[in-house]
């Protein structure tokens, strides 16, 4: 078996958001829309700080979508539109989306779009990769862990284009590679767990 | 790592704030829509694959592989051609963003004609043939009334270097003097043979990794090197102390071991606090301050020169291998030349023919203590603990090797900075942090600064194409009489070298003619009478465009895109303007390809001698130096460039200041006695950020779905004034205001204010950042080695609600 996931050094994010655009370019997310973005925890504004000066603390969080073991949003949906791979991946086959958005309101990670209207784009065209299937109107979308960079034996490009390389992927059903070695060796978490939600996300430091 | 703090709450809140902005309209400009084919599905869509390499104002250079779809950027990854490590391989935030930029809403398109009044920013589209008329009437007018000498051809950084041959050929003015990246350098310059002032550091930042302290001050390294910052967390995983000194708690602080809050300018005074604890407790290193260092040379106490073998004849501007230094010599009791001595003193005090000599060490510790400056003093002044400036001297002086990293955009631009980098070499030379693994001292910025590059030929011009004489530097051109009347600025000249841009404002109005050329409709293209449209590094109409190195390697700029819109090459551009004006016509290279051929082929840099421009081409644009693998560590050559051969303290240059040895100043306007604070109490402080390489990327859409420009306050300081998130607000002094929202932000020291640097007048809602700041010439002009460097940090403002 294989169960693809992302093990992301937070200790080595900057929140230089190369991450958040890289997705952005490769899975042709239309203008407003991000599938992934870089928190600045407990700040309003980017780049903020937590604390009174001069006592401050920073961390930042890149959030996409966690690719659940037990994902909140695939029980919510009514046509089997989100569904679980093989290897481990949340996807959506935007054919049976219809655009309920019940999956939006049970992912406690909120990191799932919606299509309010035709996706717009300032570029006057797609970008992206040639493989990645254009949205509709009408239709829920979030990270596929780059499912055509992976089915292609690639890394998602999140990991790719980070300039720190803070992002590792792997298989953890493969105990040889790195990210297996990292959930043995470090002091790795998982985003509220309480919602028993098991996500293939891990964040270390 | 803590639990984090986000809840789902949170998450929902967060996603308000990032990615729920649309994008910036076409502002005017003819949407790309009417010059390019319309989206279309992505499938049974043709691709190709092209490199190019990315910026040279964040001195990335990355390589870049661009897959291309129907005519239109798909994709932007980091060069995967084989020899091209993974340390090389960066695509920042900055390169995401061209998919969008290279087609944005502020390209210049067509050539412009000014229709408004100058500055008003209202144009007509042209064509090429229009805009060359226009030039060849105007420019030929001011050349046949005034002279050649009477144009200015300047620009910042990433675009004038694409046109290294047109300020010759029309045998203009330049800049003169860059007035920005030269503060810290005019002090600590001269101390380790840089004749540059930009004290770009060698070794390179790779070097921290052996480093066991690296104390990084008023450097935002993270967000301004993001393509060698990945240096900052191996130094840090490697077992380095890092400590970032800054007044705000940037994202490099809050990365480093230790942040150390200070007052704004005041780097200088930690320094010689740091100074005094590594005397005051002999942590310094005597053995390499007797060999490597001036500190034995001996001083006439009265006059404050140097003593020289032949007194008579000496000058302050003269090499120790012509007149040598003299030196104690312990060993025969006299003085000797400072090469021949056995056992050179660094203390004491001498007399000879019946005068009084001290070593420039004796001199130092007198200074120190005649001055107070004390770690109390330091205290008072940088409001950082005795007990904290203590530590950071212990960690610099024992825990050894050290590295002092000073960055361009922060103690570099106040008016102390030739003080400030002038402590800085103190300390190096006190401890013998410098030329060795692990130890150095200067500006880390940017791994094409301080990693390998080679030399290129340059294309040869008949020797009638050279510089007029320049009659002063251009920012001083905005006051004192001169003979020029018109500007060809090529890039964002006008905002980013000059500050007050009212005074700028009045200037560039007074001028018979503006050309601007750019990629893109920056603040300074508004005060053009012609605007002309330049291509991006990503298009080009021939197989090879330009050619750099940088960071350890040769890099090409392919095809990737043919020019877009009525954009041209630069080469291009120089080639019409020389027709248009009748000069160099057949002595410009006639193709890009041709120059890049040149370039290497007749380069006699043994660095580039196996490498053609098709084995270039062949390995995807980008090839490796032969000493990639190797940290750069040239400071030992720098070194031999001084006056003495060694690290030079003792500065008899600046003598005549009284700063022969650092002595402190404030700040220029932010000086803690300022009575201008009455009025302007706080500071206006341009930071800088991974979103922006200064002006550029202002206007990427992608960006502004990530931020959009606001002033940072402190909350208190908000509060003080009434002030709530999202007011808009008159940020003002007596030189200008400008509107812009305002937001709290804790990271922001009380009693500053803080914002990216580099915004566009459009940007915001009034006026433009540079309409604040100061201007005022260093009061050392006349002896800094680059002149002054605008000190832009050291502006007072107030703050209040629109």
């Amino acid at each position: 078996m294989t169960r693809m996931a992302l093990a992301i050094n937070t200790e080595r994010c900057i929140g230089c958001q190369t991450c958040t655009l890289a997705c952005k370019m490769q899975n042709n997310v239309p203008d407003g829309m991000l599938w992934n973005r870089v928190i600045t925890e407990g700040s309003d504004i980017i780049d903020g700080a937590q604390g009174v000066y001069p006592d401050l603390t920073r961390s930042y969080l890149p959030i996409a979508c966690q690719h659940c073991e037990n994902p909140a949003c695939l029980k919510v949906c009514p046509t089997g539109a989100t569904y679980k791979d093989e290897q481990g991946r949340i996807e959506i086959d935007y054919d049976n989306c219809i655009g309920c958005r019940m999956c939006m309101a049970a992912c406690p990670y909120n990191v799932r779009v919606f299509n309010w209207s035709d996706p717009v784009r300032g570029t006057g065209a797609n970008y992206g990769d040639k493989d990645v299937p254009v949205r509709p109107k009408g239709v829920v979308e979030k990270c596929s862990l780059c499912k055509e960079r992976t089915d292609r034996g690639q890394e998602p490009m999140c990991v790719q284009n980070c300039p720190y390389e803070a992002r590792v992927f792997g298989d953890l059903d493969d105990p040889d590679s790195e990210i297996s070695k990292i959930l043995r060796t470090r002091n790795t978490r998982t985003l509220l767990d309480h919602y028993g939600t098991n996500p293939s996300v891990f964040y270390f430091a | 790592m803590g639990e984090t703090t986000v809840s789902r709450r949170g998450f929902l809140k967060a996603s308000a704030t990032v990615g729920a902005l649309g994008l910036a309209g076409a502002a005017g400009m003819t949407t790309t829509g009417g010059w390019l084919a319309p989206a279309q599905a992505n499938a049974a869509a043709e691709e190709y694959v092209g490199y190019t390499f990315h910026q040279n104002h964040c001195t990335g250079h990355c390589s870049l592989k661009c897959t291309v779809r129907d005519g239109r950027l798909a994709l932007i990854e980091p060069n995967d051609a084989e020899n091209y490590q993974k340390r090389y391989r960066i695509a920042c935030v900055r390169a995401m963003s061209e998919i969008e930029h290279v087609y944005g809403s502020q390209r210049i398109q067509t050539p412009l004609r000014r229709v408004g009044e100058r500055g008003e920013g209202k144009f007509e589209s042209i064509t090429w043939d229009e805009a060359l008329a226009d030039i060849k009437e105007n420019l030929g007018a001011i050349w046949d009334k005034y002279g050649k000498s009477a144009v200015v051809v300047g620009g910042t950084s990433d675009v004038k270097v694409r046109y290294p041959h047109l300020k010759q050929i029309f045998n203009a003015q330049q800049d003169g003097r860059t007035g920005i990246d030269v503060g810290v350098g005019n002090g600590l310059g001269p101390m380790i043979g840089d004749s540059s002032s930009f004290v770009i550091c060698t070794s390179e930042a790779r070097d921290w990794a052996r480093a066991k302290t690296v104390i990084l001050t008023s450097t935002n390294f993270l967000e301004s090197s993001v393509p060698s910052a990945k240096t900052f967390f191996e130094a840090k995983e490697a077992g380095a102390y890092i400590v970032s000194v800054d007044t705000h708690f940037t994202t490099t602080a809050g990365k480093a071991n230790q942040w150390v809050p200070i007052e704004p300018g005041t780097d200088g005074a930690l320094f010689l606090g740091m100074v005094s604890a590594i005397i005051d407790n002999e942590w310094y290193d005597p053995e390499s301050m007797k060999t490597g260092t001036a500190f034995p040379f001996l001083v006439d106490v009265e006059s404050g020169t140097l003593l020289r073998q032949d007194p008579a004849t000496a000058t302050a501007k003269q090499k120790g291998s012509e007149n040598p230094f003299m030196v104690w010599d312990v060993a025969v009791g006299a003085p000797v030349p400072y090469e021949e001595a056995v056992d050179p003193a660094i203390e004491g005090t001498f007399d000879i023919d019946g005068r009084t000599y001290a070593t420039e060490f004796e001199l130092l510790k007198e200074s120190q203590k005649k001055n107070g400056y004390t770690l109390e003093w330091a205290s008072k002044v940088t409001t950082i603990d005795p007990e904290v400036i203590e530590d950071l001297a212990r960690r610099y002086a024992c825990d050894t090797p050290a590295t002092l990293s000073l960055g361009w955009g922060g103690s570099d631009k106040y008016m102390n900075a030739d003080i400030c980098g002038h402590a800085a070499g103190v300390l190096a030379a006190l401890t013998g942090n410098y030329g060795k693994p692990g130890a150095s001292v200067g500006v880390h910025v940017g791994g094409n600064y301080s990693g390998w590059s080679a030399k290129l030929a340059g294309w040869k011009l008949p020797d009638e194409y050279k510089l007029a004489t320049q009659e002063m530097p251009s920012y001083s051109m905005r006051y004192e009489d001169n003979g020029v009347h018109a500007y060809i600025a090529l890039g964002d000249m006008f905002q980013q070298h000059y500050a007050n841009m009212n005074v700028t404002d009045q200037w560039l109005k007074s001028l018979d003619y503006v050309v601007y050329v750019d990629m893109y409709h920056t603040t300074s293209a508004d005060w053009a009478d012609i605007v002309l449209p330049a291509c991006t590094k990503f298009e080009t109409p021939e197989e090879c465009e330009s050619l750099k190195v940088a960071y350890g390697h040769l890099l090409g700029q392919g095809k990737v895109l043919d020019p877009l819109f009525d954009s041209k090459t630069d080469l291009e551009i120089e080639r019409l303007l020389a027709k248009t004006m009748g000069v160099a016509v057949d002595d410009l290279p006639k193709s890009s390809y041709e120059f890049c051929d040149y370039q290497i082929a007749k380069s006699t840099d043994k660095k580039l001698a196996d490498m053609t421009l098709d084995k270039l081409l062949a390995n995807q644009c980008v090839l490796p130096l032969p000493c990639v693998d190797e940290i750069r560590e040239e400071y030992a050559s720098q070194i031999k460039n001084t006056l003495s051969g060694r690290f030079d303290v003792y500065q008899e240059a600046r003598l005549g200041a009284g700063q022969a040895l650092p002595v402190y100043e404030d700040p220029e306007e932010l000086a803690p006695d300022n009575p201008l604070r009455d009025t302007y109490p706080l500071q206006f402080y341009q930071a800088r950020t991974k979103f922006q390489i200064h002006s550029m990327f202002c206007d990427a859409a992608w960006m502004k779905e990530l931020y959009e420009p606001y002033l940072e306050m402190n909350p208190q300081d908000m509060e003080a004034r009434g002030l709530e998130d999202g007011d808009v607000v008159e940020v003002f002094n007596d030189r200008g205001s400008m509107k812009v929202p305002v937001r709290p932000s804790a990271m922001v020291r009380p009693g500053s204010t803080r914002i990216f640097e580099g915004l566009w007048t459009r940007d915001m809602i009034e006026g433009n950042l540079q309409c604040l700041t100061n201007d005022n010439l260093s009061p050392r002009d006349g002896i800094l080695p680059a002149g002054t460097s605008t000190a832009f940090q050291d502006t007072l403002v107030e703050v209040r609600k629109a």
